[in-house]
């Protein structure tokens, strides 16, 4: 779980848009038909066989896919898993992104709000474009190189976010909050 | 009456399948299945942000599996009785 300091709240919270999820399983329900499909082009196009299996030749066939389904259920599982704890969070200090790569690497980036110099959003693409989603790139003060964020669902709104809460806790920096007290003794 | 080329060559095409492996592969699926779903399930419990979410997606996960695996018990139990 993330940590957040006692005066930080959540402001919005943008998880990678679902058509990254169905182009990275797409080859997986061709697996999940690949079972099927022998056994329906077995049955249209009646091949004779010129060996013979021992015992229940349909249940060897079901033992057969049942593993194979059990693996591209499990593989499923672990892209659904990468995609899920993917996450981007915008808070009232912070933006922090949480990527998985994987199920043995976890990649935790935090930028400080009032160091971001500047954000950019892209939506390239007739795809992108038209399911609404696109990169985000982040630059920092004192970083080289952008922070890429890919996938991210309506992109210019996120950017727009990110660009009002900067605004807001600039003006908050700004502000100076003086207690009577310390308004007092200064007049003195 | 065939000759015995002739049944040397039929018994040739015959394949028998040890039910032992049928056994030996299905348990060796199970035990990478369940380290698959031992570190999926850590993934789960440890990182995720909305509970409810997970806790449906755990139903799905079980019961999908649990399909699979019946089917794969039932099938290898039907297969080691026809031999």
């Amino acid at each position: 779980m993330i940590r957040l300091a006692k005066d930080e709240k959540i402001i919005s919270t943008t998880r990678k848009h679902w058509f990254v999820l169905v182009r990275e399983t797409l080859f997986l329900f061709f697996m999940l038909l690949l079972p099927f499909s022998i056994a329906m082009a077995g049955k249209i196009l009646s091949i004779e066989y010129t060996f013979e299996i021992t015992g229940n030749t349909i249940t060897l066939f079901v033992i057969i896919s049942s593993i194979f389904l059990l693996f591209v259920w499990m593989m499923f599982f672990v892209i659904w898993t990468d995609y899920y704890l993917d996450i981007l969070i915008l808070t009232n200090k912070h933006v922090i992104d949480v990527e998985q790569k994987g199920l043995f690497s976890r990649e935790l980036s935090t930028f400080r709000l009032d160091k971001i110099q500047d954000v950019t959003a892209e939506a390239n693409g007739m795809i992108q474009t038209f399911f609404s989603f696109g990169t985000i790139h982040i630059q920092t003060a004192g970083e080289d190189q952008d922070f890429v964020i890919r996938g991210i669902p309506k992109p210019f709104e996120v950017k727009h976010n990110i660009s009002k809460q900067q605004d807001l806790l600039m003006d908050e920096l700004r502000t100076v909050n003086i207690s009577p007290e310390s308004l007092a003794k200064l007049r003195k | 009456m065939k000759s015995l080329t002739e049944i040397s060559t039929d018994i040739q095409h015959i394949i028998i399948i040890d039910p032992k492996l049928v056994w030996i592969a299905l348990l060796i699926t199970w035990i990478i299945f369940v380290l698959f779903s031992a570190v999926l399930f850590y993934h789960w419990f440890t990182y995720s942000y909305t509970p409810k979410t997970t806790s449906r997606v755990i139903k799905i996960y079980i019961l999908g599996s649990g399909i699979l695996v019946s089917g794969g018990i039932i099938s290898a139990i039907t297969y080691t009785l026809s031999i």
